[in-house]
């Protein structure tokens, strides 16, 4: 079963991927802030990561700088949920390591063919 | 053999000595083999004493022994001991035969003999006798105790050996055997006394032996000494007597004598080496002596020729001194001249007045002089040297004075009168005054006069020159400082306008490459103030591009820039970049000075923008926080109606949805809302329709509506007193205010708790403060409590929701009232938000103060 971690702070954006992703049937680990995302990596193998970038505590960049340089988490795939959306602050996550970049809005059903594409 | 004697000092002594060694060493070698032979002669004889010495012990040894074994058969008649006496005898006769074989004197024949006799007889008759005598005794014939001598005569052995005439006998003694035994007791005596006298002689002779050896040793050494001392000392006389010769030589040299050493220089060995090397010295000496004294001579003419050179040198010195004293006096007068022209070309030179006609007098040899200005508006001005307060009156005013005179007549004017004699002369004399007016070189205006007097003597051609050539110096000197401060003035003002621009500015001109630059960019670049200061501000472009560079982020693009300004691609745009870590932001930008088609110089401006790159930053992160803000309800929305419209959810899902994009919505609105009241306030564009308000039945109304959504919450109003709390607001957005205060008092308690709002008179103004007993603020966030988007951030308020912005507004709308607004708080206690504004009396009496 392909197994994905979710860290975002808005209770309702949760449950509107959540409930969009479980119909696909993937199992997924929800974290509502940066420091909670950044244990359940460091303690589970995730196919993907969907993580936000505002968030409290940790923001979505710094977990990732931080999990990479985790033992076995290099090529953890991770995609961004962002209202941030211009190019520079899509390469300055390029080079931290995020593999793919969501600008909010989004579609839910673009982002469940995506991630489609990704796992399988 | 004789020539090898003589080459060499001492060969003949040591030849001797060498005879002497040898001849004492055979001597010595003689000696030993003697006595060494002596000694072993003195060995053998001692040797030879001894052993008859011991011969003649065991004999006496033997002979007792006999005696005793005699002696006992007799008496016991014990044949045993018979027997063994017996048998002595063989040993007996050996040691007399012994004695006989060394026989080597008269004594020793006789005692040898004497021990033979003796013993034939004790063992030929004695013993024979005493055998019998024992034989009879013992077979009881006998029966005497004592030996009768007739018994033993009367035995049958005794009269046979006495028939034989063997034994000595006479009728009346019978048979003598004690004379017999007597006889060589006494010669065995003898000879051991014999013996050891022996023995003492060899003695004796071997200490002779030993005085004779050292006698002779003593003696030999003496004689040796003896021997050398003989030899040696004429010889040492005779090798002293050639060297003291030698030292006579020498003393003799020194005292200048002629010594012939011709004698002694023929001899080979080393006295004759020495004489002909002193023979030679002594000549060498007397020549350079002879040179010496030639010299000597040669000197004294000499010196007394340098003596009459020096008379004439001195006779020439001294006509040269007295040159000397004119050219000084020209060159003091030279000196001064020239310093005067210094003085007139040098900056400085309008306040070096005194020093200018101190110097002119000094080169005219004038008395007193001075130097007169004139004005624009015709008035004087006096520098004088020497010059009293009367003369000075009178110069100026007199209408006769030379001034006066050479003013109207515009020239030179000379004049000479007696002076009486309580003037400084103590007689009559002369006083000679010359005025020389200075004409202003560009109009020929006269502008100064120089006056000089000299007392006694007229002024002389020469010195009438001088005075000409000055004033013409004085006018251009006068004419260039003009000059010089009016381009001073022009130069203050430029430098003034340049350091009053906010701009920072930096001047290359072409033609010297000098820089100049204005004093903003000190304050831009206080790194450049050390260096300045340091080198005196003489540094080239390139020295001041390095430093500025040093300071700039952007290194590369400010390089860049300034390497193209002065090139033909010169920079027409303008570049920014901050400086010392973004500490400060410029923008700089380049113009060229072109005057008649030529570049002149090259100018750079650096601009500060900080402000405006700071104001345009805030900007920008408040579009993107706002964006940011207003995309998370948008996505919600968004998504939630897609997947209604787009899949088939059951009738739960769809109402959570919509309910949830309801919500959104809500949030979205309020933001807006929010978002453009506080825009609009912060552009102070807002209005507000400010009346007369009571807050009490305001703030209860409000408070009764949040009590009836809220079970959780106690509400409670606490007024001071009963006065009215008025004040001078918009009633719209007071509400909106205490709205925002109480709804985040209800959701910042969410486990609900007492809400107090108490109202309170002051002075001039209201204080309304709402309290809470919610999760409260951390101490770290308060400072940023009001902030724009500001979230407290941790788990207790991300649970409730808000915009960020209610507190902004609140902000904004007490500031719209003149008031203040502050919190306290303490964690997980509660918060205290105190708003103090003026109350309507004062509010109303300051707007019309202001009004008025």
């Amino acid at each position: 079963m392909v197994k994905i971690l979710l860290a975002e702070d808005e209770e309702v954006l949760r449950m509107l991927v959540l409930d969009t992703l479980e119909d696909e049937g993937y199992d997924i680990d929800e974290a509502p802030d940066g420091l909670e995302a950044y244990r359940l990596i460091e303690q589970n193998e995730y196919d993907l990561v969907i993580v936000d970038h505002m968030m409290p505590g940790m923001t979505g960049l710094e977990v990732i700088e931080k999990v990479r340089k985790l033992p076995g988490r290099q090529h953890t795939k991770v995609m961004m949920l962002t209202a941030k959306s211009q190019q520079s602050d899509r390469d300055c996550a390029n080079e931290i390591g995020v593999d793919y970049f969501i600008s909010k809005p989004f579609s839910p059903l673009e982002l469940v063919k995506i991630i489609g594409g990704i796992v399988n | 053999m004789n020539r090898w004697f003589k080459q060499k000092l001492g060969r003949d002594l040591m030849v001797v000595l060498y005879s002497f060694l040898a001849l004492a060493l055979v001597g010595s070698i003689f000696m030993y083999v003697y006595m060494e032979e002596r000694v072993a002669a003195n060995e053998q004889r001692l040797q030879d004493v001894d052993q008859r010495i011991e011969r003649l012990n065991a004999l006496w040894d033997d002979w007792q022994g006999v005696q005793y074994e005699a002696r006992g058969y007799l008496v016991f008649g014990d044949t045993e001991s018979l027997d063994r006496a017996k048998a002595k005898e063989n040993e007996f006769q050996q040691e007399i035969n012994w004695f006989k074989s060394v026989v080597q004197t008269k004594q020793g024949e006789i005692f040898a003999e004497d021990l033979q006799e003796f013993h034939d007889f004790y063992f030929g008759v004695i013993l024979p006798v005493t055998t019998e005598y024992g034989q009879l005794r013992a077979d009881g014939e006998i029966t005497e105790t004592t030996i009768n001598p007739e018994t033993v005569l009367a035995l049958p052995t005794a009269q046979r050996l006495i028939e034989q005439g063997v034994v000595p006998y006479s009728p009346e003694r019978g048979i003598d055997t004690l004379g017999p035994i007597q006889q060589i007791e006494t010669a065995l005596s003898d000879y051991k006394d014999l013996m050891d006298s022996e023995k003492q002689k060899v003695y004796d002779a071997w200490k002779l032996n030993n005085n004779i050896l050292q006698f002779l040793w003593i003696a030999s050494i003496l004689s040796f000494a003896a021997l050398i001392l003989l030899f040696i000392q004429p010889f040492l006389r005779r090798q002293t007597r050639l060297i003291s010769r030698l030292s006579i030589a020498s003393d003799r040299l020194l005292k200048g004598e002629i010594v012939d050493l011709s004698d002694q220089m023929g001899r080979e060995d080393e006295i004759g080496t020495m004489s002909r090397s002193f023979h030679k010295m002594a000549e060498t000496l007397r020549d350079n002596e002879r040179h010496l004294i030639e010299k000597n001579h040669e000197l004294q003419a000499q010196q007394e020729e340098l003596i009459a050179q020096q008379e004439e040198l001195q006779a020439q010195q001294q006509e040269l001194e007295e040159i000397l004293e004119q050219t000084q006096q020209n060159e003091q007068h030279l000196a001064y001249r020239n310093e005067l022209t210094e003085t007139l070309a040098a900056r400085d030179s309008l306040t070096a007045y005194p020093e200018i006609i101190e110097k002119l007098v000094a080169i005219t040899d004038s008395e007193v002089g001075a130097l007169v200005f004139l004005d624009a508006t015709g008035s004087f001005s006096i520098t004088s040297h020497g010059l009293n307060e009367t003369l000075t009156r009178q110069l100026l005013d007199s209408e006769n004075s030379v001034l006066t005179r050479a003013m109207t007549l515009r020239t030179t004017v000379h004049s000479s009168k007696q002076v009486a004699s309580d003037h400084p002369l103590p007689y009559p004399y002369y006083m000679y005054e010359t005025a020389v007016p200075v004409h202003d070189p560009t109009d020929d205006a006269i502008i100064a006069f120089i006056y000089l007097v000299r007392y006694k003597d007229r002024f002389t051609q020469t010195q009438m020159g001088d005075i000409m050539s000055f004033a013409r110096q004085l006018s251009l000197s006068l004419l260039r400082m003009r000059l010089f401060e009016e381009m001073t003035r022009e130069k203050g003002k430029t430098e003034r306008i340049l350091d009053s621009i906010r701009e920072a500015v930096i001047y290359v001109e072409h033609s010297t490459d000098d820089v100049f630059v204005n004093r903003p960019l000190y304050e831009m670049f206080p790194e450049l103030d050390d260096i300045t200061s340091n080198e005196l501000a003489e540094l080239s472009w390139n020295e001041w591009r390095e430093t500025i560079a040093t300071t700039v982020d952007q290194n590369d693009d400010f390089l860049k820039y300034t390497d193209q300004l002065f090139t033909d691609d010169f920079p027409h745009d303008s570049v920014s970049f901050s400086i010392r870590k973004g500490e400060m932001n410029l923008q700089m930008y380049a113009e060229r000075i072109v005057v008649g088609g030529i570049s002149k110089g090259t100018l750079l401006v650096f601009r500060d923008i900080t402000s405006e790159t700071e104001a345009e930053r805030l900007k920008s992160e408040f579009i993107s926080t706002i964006s940011h803000e207003l995309r998370t309800p948008l996505s919600s929305i968004y998504g939630f109606t897609e997947l209604m419209v787009k899949k088939q959810l059951p009738n739960e899902k769809q109402a959570k949805y919509l309910e949830t994009i309801h919500a959104e919505t809500e949030r979205l609105t309020h933001l807006v809302n929010d978002f453009l009241d506080v825009q609009r306030m912060e552009a102070g564009s807002q209005m507000y329709d400010r009346e007369q308000l009571d807050v009490e039945p305001v703030i209860r109304d409000m408070m009764t509506f949040y009590e009836a959504s809220s079970l959780k919450h106690q509400f409670e109003l606490v007024t001071a007193d009963d006065r009215p709390y008025e004040l001078f607001a918009d009633c719209q957005k007071f509400k909106q205010l205490m709205s925002n205060l109480l709804s985040n008092a209800v959701k910042y308690s969410p486990h609900g708790g007492k809400i107090t709002v108490e109202l309170a008179h002051h002075d001039q103004s209201i204080s309304i403060k709402v309290k809470d007993q919610g999760i409260g603020i951390p101490s770290d966030a308060l400072d940023r409590l009001f902030d724009k988007f500001y979230r407290v951030d941790n788990s207790d308020s991300r649970e409730i929701g808000g915009t960020g912005l209610g507190l902004p507004i609140c902000q904004e709308i007490v500031r719209g009232h003149a008031g203040q607004i502050h919190v306290e708080s303490v964690q997980h206690q509660g918060s205290t938000f105190t708003v103090v504004i003026p109350s309507y009396e004062y509010a109303v009496r300051e707007q019309e103060s202001t009004t008025a």
